[in-house]
């Protein structure tokens, strides 16, 4: 079997290996010693992805077949479990693991490696002495999520294309693979395999709830670990200034998410030129909604968009929302 | 606007209806259309939505029927386009469309209509040139049309374009307003990029605008030229005098760019200065939006009586509004002014104040849809 299948279990090669090779989800139940390693390396992937610490080492390889069918095993779990926090893990785990194993393969892989990716995720690309050259539509597609001014079309784009370097494209494929696996989930599958599944599937459950995919924002809130953005917005609104809409509207929704309550924010308004308790405490309430969490604030490249992001290097460089900053400071606090 | 004006321009959009050709846009079977209506609540707008029609004919025979006040259609194609629910809908793609109006656009007040058009204009064209040149499309890419109001929309529907989400869309919008260009890292870059083709477009746009500047510097009176640089945020009046006597020695500006003259905070604002400049001033949400609605092209626009009129490049180059997007002729029609008004429509300067009087159909259909002027029936007097 040929390798590269087994490390890019997610490609179009890779699919067409695993219908070729006729294995059907009860063979795969019921092949002896095979379908034990090819379970239990699944369960090690959905588990890695439930931790999703960046920094975890990577899984033991397997023999190719168990590498390969262990995705696939894998994303029957995760379909299983149908909580779309899983999904989006699973998506990051592979997309990390797809980025780990083009960056470290050895040149000669590496260049083929790219290049059939790029067929195989279908992005088209003239590439030419480590330079690859994309159409803008075909990047924008990939970059949303990545941070930092390289990953902007105003600072790169000419004559509709964009030029990227060999480890800008690696960047690029991995974001494309995250897309790829992300959207292929969840599967539908019939409860009665999701039962077969079982034994599985609850360990999982429950490591997932020992790591608590949703945060709790329930906790005292803390000025401290909140994104530069939203101290930026916060000591302007101490200065006495007014806040645009859409300023306004990020603050406040962000504030209600990370638990502060009503009363607390129309306090932080109070010193604003123009306000107005009641109709800050209308505004507020309506931003909060009845649950409390009715908005999810902006995410970050919104927040560029209406020149609110004021910063983007260190820990604004990996996150894509000022929550996760939020989150990602408590944990280090 | 009282039910007998109502009846007049309902009557006179059905005429033009009747007999224009319709600009359809492709795949219209999978567009939603909407109508605004002459009805008892005009003018204020009741929009009726969710509409499909399966063939042209179907179109054509409603707009001669109906004669509705305004006409669009969805930006995006649903396999359900009569769906009254947006999710039920299954969006399908989108065009990009930007819309340059004047209301969003202008930034001081500018008191003429004809003056008004003539800077959504200019900005319209800022926009074609970033389309083409950076983006590197061809005009056969993109159609151009007069709003019939304050503005102009481009439409574009490269296949690559059409499935982009709004998040992808607003990468684009962000672009064109220059978001997220930073002087710091376009200065940082610029001293390491070795190759031409890695420069972005923006970057020698940038770089055009401060080679222009200086050289416009170099061409004032050494006084006014000082006093000019010693205005930007970091120059200061010694460094000011130096600039001028180095520019006045030397025919080019790459001298300057080179020396330590000139302190990294004034690159920085002049860079700044450049941006505000070059930018495209449209709006980013009603661009990144992926479901809204737009002005069908050749259809009338009921608060002016102007074609929504769809242009070639050449055509939006010489293209004058206010006679060009004109489809109603000359007989006379009588009216009672509400506000006195000047209007300049195909070249006739008309000043109207508060009186009956007979104007040519253009210019009475012109002042009605705008809610200035009532249609007076001529009646027969008989004592
Ligand atoms: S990157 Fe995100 S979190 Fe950081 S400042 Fe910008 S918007 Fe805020």
């Amino acid at each position: 079997m040929d390798e590269y299948l087994a490390l890019f279990p997610y490609t179009a090669a890779a699919a067409r290996y695993v219908e070729a090779s006729g294995r059907t989800f009860d063979s795969l139940m019921t092949a002896g010693e095979f379908s034990d390693s090819v379970l239990n390396k699944s369960v090690q992937r959905v588990a890695q992805a439930i931790d999703s610490d960046v920094h975890s080492k990577p899984l033991e390889r397997d023999d190719d077949e168990i590498e390969l069918f262990s995705y696939v095993m894998g994303r029957a779990l995760v379909s299983c479990i149908r909580e779309s926090v899983l999904v989006q893990r699973y998506a990051n785990a592979e997309a990390h693991d797809a980025f780990t194993k083009l960056r470290n393969a050895g040149e000669r892989l590496q260049d083929e490696y790219i290049a059939r990716m790029l067929g195989d995720l279908g992005i088209p690309i003239s590439a030419d002495d480590n330079i690859f050259q994309l159409h803008f539509t075909d990047l924008i597609k990939y970059t949303g999520r990545l941070r930092g001014p390289q990953w902007r079309l105003v600072n790169r784009l000419n004559r509709g294309q964009v030029r990227l370097a060999k480890n800008e494209m690696i960047q690029v494929l991995a974001e494309a693979v995250r897309l790829k696996v992300l959207h292929g989930l969840p599967l539908k599958l019939s409860s009665k395999m999701c039962e077969e599944l079982v034994p599985y599937t609850s360990p999982l459950r429950k490591a997932m709830s020992a790591v608590s995919l949703r945060p709790a924002d329930s906790g005292p809130v803390s000025l401290e670990a909140c994104p530069p953005c939203m101290k930026a917005l916060l000591s302007q609104v101490k200065a006495g200034q007014n806040l645009s809409h859409p300023a306004r509207f990020a603050l406040t929704s962000f504030l209600a998410n990370i638990g502060m309550k009503t009363e607390e924010i129309v306090h932080v308004y109070q010193t604003s030129p123009d306000f107005d308790y009641e109709l800050t405490r209308y505004q507020v309430d309506h931003i909060k909604g009845a649950s409390g969490k009715d908005y999810i604030p902006p995410g970050c490249s919104t927040m560029e968009t209406y020149g609110n992001c004021t910063e983007t290097i260190g820990l604004c460089k990996r996150i894509s929302h000022p929550l996760s900053y939020y989150r990602a400071r408590l944990k280090h606090q | 606007m009282n039910p007998e004006t109502k009846g007049f321009l309902q009557r006179k959009f059905g005429d033009y209806y009747r007999k224009a050709p319709v600009g359809f846009p492709p795949q219209f079977q999978k567009r939603e259309w909407a109508f605004v209506l002459f009805d008892s609540s005009y003018p204020k707008l009741v929009m009726r939505r969710h509409k499909a029609f399966g063939s042209q004919k179907e179109v054509r025979a409603y707009l001669g029927a109906v004669a509705p006040a305004h006409v669009y259609h969805s930006t995006a194609c649903y396999a359900y386009p009569s769906a009254t629910r947006m999710q039920d809908k299954k969006w399908e793609g989108a065009d990009l469309i930007f819309d340059l109006d004047a209301d969003k656009l202008l930034t001081k007040s500018v008191s003429s209509y004809a003056g008004m058009l003539q800077e959504v204009k200019d900005e319209t064209t800022k926009l074609l040139d970033f389309l083409m040149n950076d983006f590197g499309f061809d005009e056969k890419d993109f159609s151009i049309v007069f709003s019939g109001g304050r503005g102009y929309h481009v439409h574009l529907r490269e296949k690559k374009l059409v499935t982009l989400g709004s998040h992808e869309r607003r990468e684009i919008v962000n672009y064109l307003t220059g978001t997220g260009l930073e002087a710091e890292y376009l200065l940082k870059r610029s001293s390491k990029t070795a190759m031409p083709q890695d420069i972005s477009c923006w970057e020698i746009r940038i770089k055009t605008w401060i080679d222009e500047y200086f050289k416009r510097i170099r061409g004032l009176d050494a006084k006014i030229a000082i006093s000019e640089l010693a205005s930007v945020k970091a120059i200061g009046k010694r460094r000011a005098k130096e600039i001028v006597s180095t520019l006045s020695q030397d025919a080019s500006v790459q001298p300057l760019v080179e020396s330590k003259l000139i302190p990294l905070n004034a690159w920085k604002s002049l860079i700044r200065e450049a941006i505000s400049h070059l930018k495209v001033r449209i709006d980013v949400p009603v661009t990144a939006d992926i479901k809204r609605l737009i002005r069908l092209p050749t259809s009338l626009h009921g608060g002016s009586g102007l074609r929504v009129t769809p242009l070639t490049l050449d055509r939006f180059r010489r293209f004058a509004p206010l006679n060009d997007a004109v489809v109603f002729g000359d007989s006379s029609v009588s009216v009672r002014i509400l506000t006195p008004a000047t209007t300049e429509i195909m070249g006739e300067t008309i000043k109207v104040d508060q009186s009956t009087t007979e104007l040519p159909e253009h210019t009475a259909v012109y002042l009605m849809a705008r809610g200035l002027a009532e249609y007076e029936s001529r009646r027969l007097k008989s004592d």
